[in-house]
Parts: structure tokens; C-alpha cells; sequence
């Protein structure tokens, strides 16, 4: 807090430095008088009829088309009412405004305070992103999804090679409802560990959820390679007998909820559910 | 601490331009440097301290601060670096800050514009920064109370919502600041309007040197404008995927506006700084198209676009911007009218000369910005008026807008030709001969190659290459390449040209080309689409296109669908491999385009890739639109050419007005 | 359900399911080519109405998909495009064609642009003609105009000393 109050007003201490400077060059500039200005218009005159001479010379400008011309800028001069230079300032005038223009900066110092307290947050400290995680990673235990899924998001960029801290943050994505994420990292986790039977699960599980419940291709291949590693993902049986469901393959359905059944508690009511909805082996039925 | 830091420096900004209108105004009165000067150091104190705070805010969009609520609901911790840099300015908030930047940097640059005898008389000064002070802090304390960019997040959220994907690109991360750097531009040739209209003297002299004094900003302003906007229709074209680059859209038209006002104003502050004529109309010029670059803030930020109903949902940001433009506009048209019988030059001129083709085209430029401006608020005025809803469009602006452009153009070539005062208008028409007939020819001979849809097509040609080959015309007259010469002289003279003039003939080039592209791209583009298996081919024009592969990529924040097609002309050629992809953003869940673009010549190949279906016969297959588009390379290097000509005449030594080597004299 | 398909798509999940449910039904163009050619010229002028400022043309939405379908139908049913045109303003209001309606309420829209350019015409002619013959050209320096300048140059040559803006001195010669 003191840091950024010394930062403010180190602010305004330029800022003011920058005014009396200026106003102390401009003063110390204009210091021309009528004469001066008349000379400035002079100077101007011989300026504007040299470069015509100079057109002259290079013959962009001739004969009566260069009298013309010079006529024209003499008589423009002549005219010319217009206040060249800055009026006079004694000394003692211009330490006067001098104060003025001190006592203007520091009526704008406060104001610029006031303003601030009005429209600002003093002492709210910045948040940066990764200092946010860094805090985050202290305390694993007590945090949400979202937060645990941003740590391991940033543990998996440092360690790309590492199969946990993919399969990890494929989970924690998972669980924060980012399931695209999910299946990007459980992917290349499935890529560094192809045996891992729970990562192809959970790989498929994610592409489901990224379809709002449909069972793709994608996602079944996912849980037949599952299956394929280790017969007891029940997970993977799960989906996959939803998939043969719909396709009306009764015998499939049997094959690949029978275990499942058998391993869910009989009060289960997901046991109790799926009971129901076993298609009888005639097949007649969908 | 650094984001708060940010939010003092933007109330300090606002404070600065305040003292920067006291201290302006009282030395103006009490005829003091010392207060005048104390006003110009904090102009430059307030650029300085917007500076600070603009950096702040990208900082915090760097470093995916998400307790800054703009940061939240702009960012996301996968965007590339770039766009969380350009996302500053992507969002309402931050692209206010970006536009009190540049007003404020003009303003800087205005008070360290040369006084005395080469520069601007000391009152004039004065009250130009006074008002460019004005302007400053009215913005500022629109963004500070309504669209303050340092709000604070509690409780901070984890992640942010992200910048819409469609800014996600590199044109449109640089076409805001160009695009502002032109608008506000004209906020000097405004103030600079203003202090000539309370200091300004009858005498011949003082408003010739107005007339110079406002060009070098006029000229930046256009050009940047020039490029903004030629940015942003490149965008449209590629980003947008219809194969389109210009749609009278409102929101485009809010930046054209400015554009041929600005394109009014520079040449009719030619007329006022070589004759002293056209002296009302100059200033007015200047005084409409700032208010017009205000106007096209207002459509553009407050949603009145959207509908009249959305601005009424949410009027505070939109009421506030209309109060400023009213306060602004209305003031300065105030002054205008009591002034205007003062304003008029005495000097004469007859109607066929240089004067005089300046005059007609600033008619048509200005008729032609006002038509866009009747055809923008029109729907608006209708619907709040609680009239039927109706849409203005191309075909409006087509029928409209279309024909006093060519008007214009037609008398363009014929304008440097003629002489100041009293013109002779056959002999710059013999001079043009050999032009008119070269681009007639050119006409016929394109016609006669593509035999376009419409007559109108062949009209359109001969009137680019008449543009094109009127500024060669005027470069060869200048240098009096024909006649008896001898190199050595050809050199001298071609050396001696002032690069004022170079600008003028690449300008005038460079719309030309414009035209050509515009017309040729429009009158003879073929559009075929259809679904393509792997495999197979789609043509249009002399170009076919074969899918090769589609794939699915996993980009830094998006996953994309990504097409690799074959180009080749169809008498045979060496094959081109192109990209197309269909991007799908997460974090937003939008989806956008990336064109596949194909260089030929002038020509592009323009590949979209579209929806994927089965094909009838059950293969998997993507609909892919294909577009030759010819010679649509000239509508963006037209373009180009014109914003370098701008920079060339900027760059022309009797222009510069802002003091790089700031005189040291001793005090009397 | 069009993010369902989007992200399906971009997972590469080609279901057959998705086959039977197409995002947006896709442009059958009308097997007769110059009636092709108006339906196209028509979409230009059309509005997509749930669109911010594109025609069905561009616009990828399945509400133009939709409106282009009609569109083609029509005249396929042998409508002129001035048919098609009332049909859908029947249907979605003046809002739905780019070219706006002439009205009473749209005199000013279309009138302004002709009452401008004439109008501008019309002063600028009046100025020529009340300042024709009064144009001469710039008549040299009277011997007082010359005195003056004479004196400003003096002015200038023995005025307080010079600063470093002024280019340094080239005359050559020529005066």
C-alpha cells in the first residue's frame, strides 16, 4: 500500500515537472517585440520568395507566371495580421503565473486523488493468473474442480512426458465440466500409456460427455479398447451396452451388462434400472 | 498494486486535461506563455499518463489478471500472447482507453507544434490545445464513469470468458489503431477549426497559413483511415468467408463517413492555403468530419446499430456518448454560424480551373458522405420514429452512391491539369488525350478477353485506367517528359519534384487501381460450390481446386477441421497446396472460418470449407466453395498505394509543422 | 443442438447417426440455369432476418438456408423475381430486402442524395456567374505595395538575430 501510494505520487510529481517545465521554456521563450514581429514577417517573406526563386531556377516558373506568383506571396505577407510571436512577460509576471501554475498542478494532484478514490478499488492487489495457481497448488486438498483442474493443467505443460500428470489433469477437467479439455489430455495420456485400460475408460466417457450423451464412434472405440485391456471397466460396459441398445443388439446388451449387474449391490437402484431395461434374448423386442 | 496504479493513472489523465483547458485558456486571456505553456506541458502529461494506464491494462490482459472484470469477460489463459496484447483494445472498455490515447497523443504532438514565425501564432495555439484539452476530458470521463476498464472481480473467477474468435487475427489486432489513429486524427483539424474561428483575422494572410497548418494532420488522419479501413475489409474478405470484402454495413460505413470527409477537407484546405479561398467551406469540413468520426463511435459503441430497441435496453453509454457529441458538435457549429460572414476569402476564381475542380469534387465527396450518412441513420430515425423497420444496402448505394463517385472520378484526372485561377480546360483535355484513349482501349480489350455480365463492367474499366493513367499524365507533365529533353534534364526535374507531388500521383494511382478491382472482382467473379469427397474437384473460373485431405488439428485454443487442397489453373500448371479450415473455439463455443487463399497474378483462388454430409454415395464428404475472384489483389494494394501517397506528401518538408529540434533562444 | 454438431464434427465423430440429421439442409440449385441465376441475384437483395447486416447470400444460418429454399421454390414455380420480392415482404416486412422501399416515409432517403448534388450544383453555378467577369489576373505590385515589402525585407535582414529553423541562405543568383 505505501509502494503504491509513493507510485502515485511519484505520478504526479512528474507530471508536475513536466508542466513547469514547459511553462518555464515557453516563458523563457517568447520574449519578442513588435519589432521582432515585424522582422519574423520579413524573414517569412524572404523565405517564400526564395524558394520561388529557387522554382525559378529549376524552370518550373517562368515569365509573367513567376511575377504572378510573386506578387501573389508579397501581397499575402503584406496582409498577413496574424500575431507571429508570444506577447512579453516581465520577470516578475511570469514568477507570478509561475505560482498559479504550481498551485493549478497541485489542485489536479487532488483531484486526480479524489477521482480515484470515487471510480477506483485502493488496495485491492493484483491477481496475476500464475501467482493465482502457484497459491492454489499449496493447498491440493481443499479445492474445487475448476482450480484443481488449472493446476494440473499447469503441473501436465511442465511435465508433457508424464503419463499421471496427463491422466490427472484429463480427471480434474473432467470433473470442472470441460470435457473438450478432458479428452485432449486424456488422449495424449492414452498416447504415453496405450495398456492403461482406465485412461481409454475415461477417455471415452469424456467424448461422450463432449457429444451431450452419444455414444460416437470415436468414444467407442475408446471403451472397446478398454474392455479389450482389462474385461472388468464397468464403465466402459456401461456405454457400450447403451450403443448396442439403440442398435437393437439384444445379445451384445446381455454380454455387456450382465457383469455389471452382478457387480452393483441388489438395493442399487442403477441395478434396478438397468434390470429393466434388459432387452429379452428373443430379440423381438428393442 | 500495478492494475490500481492503472486506474489512478487514467483519473490523473482525466485531471491533467482539465488543467491542460485552464491553464490553455487562462493564458490565452491574460496573453501569458508561461500558463499557455503550463497547458501544453500537461496535455503531454495526460498522453503520458493514458500511456501508463493503457499499458497497465495490457499488462493485466498479459498476465490473465482475471480480478479485472474487462480482463474476465475478455481473455482466457489459452490465447495465444498476441491476442491477449490485442484483446486490450478488443473490448468496448479497452478500445476507449486505445481512443483517449491516440486524442491524447495528438494532443501532444499538437502542443509541441512549432509557435512563432514558421507555425501557429501564439492565441491560435492556445485555444487549439484548449480544445483538444476539452475533447480529452470529455472522453476520459466517459470512460471513467461508464466504461472504466479497471472494475474489480470479487470473488475473482477462475477462468475468462475469452475474446470473441472472430478478433482473434492478425489484421484485426492492428486494425483498430489505425483505424482510431485516423478517426482521432481529425480531432486536431477540429480543435485547430475551433481556435481559427475564435482567433481567426480577416487578413489574407491568416487563413492560407490555416490552410497549411491543418493539412499535415488532415493528411495523416486520411491516410491512417485509408489503411484502417483497407485492413478491415481484407479482414471481412478473409475471416468472414463470404467472399465479400465490402457490405455497406453500418459499421463500416461509420468509418467511411470520416473518410471522404477527410477526403473533402484535404483537398479543399489546398484551395484555402494556396488562394485563400473556400475558406467556410475548409473549416466546416473539418468541423464534420471529426463530429462524423464521434458519430461513428456512438454506432459502433452504444448497440443503437444492433437495434433501437438493444440502445434503449442500455442507454447510460450511449446517452453519454451522444451528450458528448451534441456538447462538441453543437458548440463548434454554434461558433461556425456566428462566424461564417467572416469566413469568406476575397480571392476569385473562374470556374474552369484548378479552384474550380476542386470545388466539384469536394460537391460529390461531400453529397457522397452525406448520402452514406442518410443511408446509415435512416433505418434508426425510421424505427425510433416508430415507422416501419426497413434495410438500406447495396443495392441503395449502388444506385445512389455509385454514380456521384464516378462523377467524381471522371473529373479527377483533369483537376492537377488545370491552372490555378483561370484554367485552360482543352489544353489539359489534349494533354489527357493520348490517357482517355489508352484506358478506352484498355476497355475494350479487357471487355473483349472476359466479356463480363454487364456494360456497366466496361464503363468501370475505362474509368480505372483512366485514373491510373491520368496521374501518369499529370508525373509526365510535371517533369515535361515529352518533348525535347535530354536525360540529365529528365533527372534533375524528376529529383526536383516535391514529394508532395509524388503522394498526389500515387493517391490518384492508387484509387485507380482501387476501381479496377473493385469492378473487374465484382463484374467477372465465378462462385461454384459443391460437396467434395477426397479426391475430387471443383473449378471456377480457369482454376480447379482438388481436396486432398481433411484432418483434425489441435491448435492453441481451438481444434479445426483442416482442408489441404490442390490449386491449378485448368490448362495445366504447377499445382499450389492450400489450407482451408473451419475453427471451433471452446472456450467461447463459436465457430469461424479461415479461408484458403491461393495467389495468381491479381487473381485469388478462394477455397471455404463448408459443413461435412454423406455424398449419395455414402462416402464422407465436404461442401467447399470455390471462388475466382480477378484482380481482387488491386482492391487491397489500391488501397495501399493511397495511404503511401498520404505518407509521402506528410513527409513533404513544407508540411511539417510539429518541432522535432525545439529552438533554444535567450531569454531578452 | 448446433453446438452438439459442431462438436461432433470437430471431434472427428463421423456418425451415420449425424447423416440422418444434416446441420443445414443443403442448396439444391435450381436444375435451370437462368433461373439459378436470378434466384442468385435475388439472395443479394435478401436479408437474412435473424442476421446483423448479411444477405441470405452470405449468411450461414439455417434461417437464409431456409429462405433460399423458398426462394428457389418460387420461382421454380415460375414467380417473377417482383412476385418473390412482395411474397416475402408479405411475409417479414420492408426489413427484409436491402433495396428499401419508395414511399412517402422514404422520400428523403432517396431524394436526398439528387436534392444535394443538384442543390450544390445549382450555388455553385450562381457564384460563377455573379463573379464572372470580375476575375483578372494578379495585377503586379504598386509602388507602395513595393515600398512595404522593401522595408519588411529590411525588417528582417536587421531584425534580432536569426534562429536555426531558416534554411541556410541558396539564392543563386536569379532575383
Amino acid at each position: 500500500m505505501l509502494i503504491f501510494w509513493t507510485l502515485t505520487g511519484l505520478a504526479c510529481a512528474l507530471a508536475g515537472l513536466l508542466i513547469l517545465s514547459a511553462a518555464g521554456a515557453a516563458g523563457g521563450a517568447a520574449a519578442s517585440g513588435p519589432e521582432e514581429d515585424e522582422a519574423a514577417r520579413g524573414r517569412a517573406l524572404a523565405r517564400d520568395l526564395e524558394e520561388l526563386d529557387r522554382m525559378a531556377a529549376r524552370g518550373v516558373l517562368v515569365g509573367a507566371e513567376l511575377e504572378a506568383a510573386r506578387a501573389e506571396v508579397a501581397r499575402r505577407h503584406l496582409e498577413a495580421d496574424v500575431a507571429v510571436a508570444a506577447p512579453v512577460v516581465d520577470t516578475a509576471g511570469r514568477l507570478r503565473q509561475a505560482r498559479w501554475v504550481l498551485a493549478g498542478t497541485g489542485v489536479t494532484a487532488l483531484a486526480a486523488l479524489a477521482l480515484y478514490i470515487g471510480v477506483g478499488s485502493p488496495g485491492v492487489a493484483d491477481q496475476p493468473y500464475a501467482r493465482r495457481v502457484a497459491e492454489w497448488a499449496e493447498t491440493p486438498g481443499m479445492l474445487d474442480a475448476p482450480k484443481l483442474a488449472a493446476v494440473m493443467e499447469r503441473e501436465a505443460a511442465n511435465q508433457p512426458e508424464n503419463f499421471e500428470a496427463q491422466a490427472l489433469l484429463g480427471a480434474a477437467r473432467f470433473e470442472a465440466g470441460d470435457p473438450i479439455g478432458a479428452a485432449s489430455a486424456l488422449r495424449r495420456a492414452a498416447m504415453l500409456r496405450p495398456d492403461d485400460a482406465q485412461t481409454w475408460a475415461r477417455l471415452g466417457e469424456a467424448l461422450v460427455q463432449t457429444q451431450e450423451g452419444e455414444v460416437g464412434t470415436d468414444a467407442e472405440m475408446a471403451f472397446l479398447r478398454a474392455l479389450a485391456l482389462d474385461p472388468g471397466q464397468l464403465g466402459a460396459r456401461y456405454f457400450l451396452g447403451e450403443l448396442a441398445l439403440q442398435r437393437g443388439e439384444a445379445a451384445r446388451v446381455h454380454e455387456m451388462w450382465s457383469p455389471l449387474i452382478a457387480a452393483l449391490a441388489p438395493t442399487d437402484p442403477r441395478r434396478v434400472d438397468l434390470e429393466s431395461r434388459l432387452p429379452s434374448l428373443s430379440g423381438s423386442e428393442g | 498494486m500495478i492494475v490500481e496504479l492503472g486506474a489512478f493513472a487514467l483519473c490523473l489523465a482525466l485531471a491533467l486535461s482539465g488543467l491542460q483547458v485552464v491553464a490553455s485558456v487562462a493564458g490565452r486571456l491574460r496573453s501569458s506563455p508561461v500558463l499557455a505553456g503550463a497547458g501544453e506541458g500537461a496535455g503531454l502529461a495526460a498522453f503520458l499518463a493514458v500511456g501508463l494506464a493503457f499499458g497497465v491494462l495490457i499488462y493485466a490482459f498479459v498476465v490473465s489478471d482475471f480480478s479485472v472484470s474487462n480482463v474476465a469477460l475478455n481473455s482466457h489463459t489459452d490465447k495465444p500472447m498476441l491476442y491477449k496484447v490485442a484483446g486490450a483494445w478488443g473490448s468496448h472498455e479497452g478500445s476507449l482507453v486505445l481512443w483517449c490515447l491516440v486524442l491524447t497523443g495528438f494532443g501532444a504532438l499538437l502542443a509541441r507544434a512549432r509557435t512563432g514565425e514558421a507555425g501557429l501564432p501564439f492565441g491560435l495555439k492556445a485555444v487549439a490545445v484548449a480544445a483538444q484539452g476539452g475533447l480529452g476530458a470529455l472522453f476520459l470521463a466517459f470512460v471513467l464513469f461508464t466504461s472504466n476498464p479497471f472494475v474489480r472481480l470479487s470473488p475473482v473467477p477462475v477462468e475468462g470468458a475469452s475474446l470473441n474468435p472472430l478478433l482473434q487475427d492478425p489484421a484485426l489486432a492492428l486494425h483498430p489503431p489505425l483505424l482510431y489513429g485516423g478517426y482521432v486524427g481529425l480531432s486536431v483539424c477540429f480543435s485547430l477549426a475551433v481556435a481559427a474561428l475564435i482567433e481567426g483575422r480577416p487578413g489574407a494572410g491568416f487563413w492560407p497559413a490555416w490552410g497549411r497548418w491543418i493539412r499535415p494532420w488532415a493528411l495523416a488522419s486520411w491516410a491512417l483511415l485509408t489503411a484502417g479501413i483497407a485492413l478491415g475489409s481484407f479482414w471481412a474478405y478473409y475471416e468472414l468467408g463470404w467472399g465479400g470484402w465490402w457490405f455497406w454495413d453500418p459499421v463500416e460505413n461509420a468509418s467511411f463517413m470520416p473518410w471522404l470527409a477527410a477526403a473533402a477537407l484535404l483537398h479543399s484546405a489546398v484551395v484555402t492555403e494556396r488562394r485563400g479561398a473556400l475558406i467556410g467551406w475548409t473549416v466546416f469540413l473539418a468541423l464534420v468530419a471529426f463530429s462524423l468520426s464521434m458519430l461513428g463511435a456512438f454506432l459502433v459503441r452504444s448497440g443503437v446499430l444492433t437495434s433501437v430497441h438493444a440502445f434503449a435496453v442500455d442507454p447510460e453509454r450511449g446517452l453519454m456518448l451522444l451528450g458528448i457529441l451534441g456538447l462538441t458538435a453543437g458548440a463548434a457549429f454554434t461558433l461556425f454560424a456566428l462566424r461564417a460572414g467572416q469566413l469568406t476569402g476575397r480571392t476569385l476564381f473562374a470556374p474552369i480551373s484548378r479552384e474550380g475542380a476542386l470545388v466539384v469534387n469536394n460537391l460529390f465527396l461531400s453529397v457522397a458522405a452525406a448520402t452514406v450518412l442518410v443511408g446509415t441513420l435512416y433505418p434508426l430515425v425510421l424505427e425510433a420514429a416508430g415507422g416501419a423497420t426497413i434495410s438500406v444496402g447495396p443495392p441503395y448505394f449502388a444506385v445512389t452512391f455509385t454514380p456521384l463517385m464516378a462523377m467524381a472520378l471522371i473529373i479527377l484526372p483533369m483537376g492537377p491539369l488545370l491552372g490555378w485561377k483561370r484554367g485552360d480546360l482543352i489544353g489539359a483535355l489534349q494533354r489527357l488525350a493520348w490517357a482517355a484513349g489508352l484506358s478506352l482501349l484498355f476497355a475494350l480489350i479487357v471487355w473483349g478477353l472476359f466479356r463480363p455480365r454487364e456494360a456497366l463492367t466496361g464503363a468501370g474499366l475505362a474509368l480505372g485506367a483512366w485514373l491510373v493513367l491520368g496521374a501518369l499524365a499529370e508525373l509526365t507533365e510535371r517533369i515535361r517528359l515529352f518533348g525535347k529533353r535530354t536525360p540529365g534534364e529528365l533527372g534533375r526535374r524528376t529529383r526536383a519534384l516535391p514529394l508532395a507531388a509524388w503522394g498526389m500521383t500515387a493517391a490518384h494511382a492508387g484509387l485507380g487501381l482501387f476501381v479496377l478491382g473493385a469492378v473487374v472482382e465484382t463484374g467477372l467473379k465465378v462462385e461454384t460450390a459443391r460437396p467434395l469427397e477426397i479426391g475430387q474437384t471443383v473449378a471456377a473460373g480457369p482454376y480447379q481446386a482438388t481436396l486432398r485431405a481433411v484432418e483434425i488439428i489441435e491448435g492453441p485454443n481451438y481444434l479445426a477441421e483442416s482442408a489441404t487442397l490442390e490449386v491449378e489453373p485448368l490448362g495445366g500448371g504447377r499445382p499450389e497446396t492450400v489450407r482451408a479450415e473451419k475453427r471451433f473455439f471452446p472456450a467461447g463455443g463459436q465457430t469461424t472460418t479461415e479461408v484458403g487463399l491461393s495467389f495468381h497474378g491479381l487473381d485469388d483462388v478462394y477455397l471455404v470449407l463448408g459443413e461435412r454430409r454423406l455424398s449419395d454415395s455414402g462416402e464422407r464428404a465436404w461442401t467447399v466453395r470455390m471462388n475466382w475472384n480477378p484482380w481482387a489483389r488491386l482492391i487491397f494494394l489500391g488501397p495501399a498505394l493511397m495511404a503511401l501517397g498520404g505518407l509521402l506528401s506528410l513527409l513533404d518538408r513544407r508540411l511539417r509543422t510539429v518541432d522535432t529540434t525545439r529552438r533554444k533562444r535567450s531569454p531578452a | 443442438m448446433r453446438r452438439l454438431l459442431i462438436l461432433a464434427m470437430m471431434l472427428g465423430l463421423a456418425g451415420p447417426a449425424l447423416a440422418q440429421e444434416p446441420p443445414a439442409t443443403p442448396d439444391r440449385p435450381l436444375a435451370n440455369a437462368e433461373q439459378e441465376a436470378r434466384a442468385q441475384a435475388l439472395f443479394e437483395d435478401i436479408r437474412c432476418v435473424v442476421c446483423q447486416h448479411e444477405s441470405i447470400a452470405d449468411s450461414p444460418a439455417g434461417v437464409a438456408s431456409d429462405m433460399r429454399r423458398w426462394v428457389r421454390d418460387r420461382i421454380a414455380e415460375g414467380q417473377t423475381d417482383t412476385e418473390v420480392r412482395d411474397g416475402l415482404v408479405a411475409r417479414y416486412g420492408d426489413y427484409v430486402l436491402f433495396t428499401p422501399p419508395v414511399r412517402l416515409g422514404t422520400l428523403l432517403l432517396w431524394g436526398l442524395p439528387l436534392v444535394l448534388v443538384l442543390g450544390g450544383a445549382g450555388v455553385l453555378v450562381w457564384f460563377a456567374r455573379r463573379r464572372s467577369g470580375q476575375i483578372e489576373p494578379d495585377a503586379d505590385l504598386t509602388t507602395a505595395e513595393r515600398t512595404r515589402v522593401d522595408n519588411l525585407l529590411k525588417a528582417a535582414r536587421t531584425g534580432p538575430e536569426d534562429d536555426a529553423t531558416l534554411p541556410p541562405k541558396t539564392r543563386d543568383g536569379t532575383s
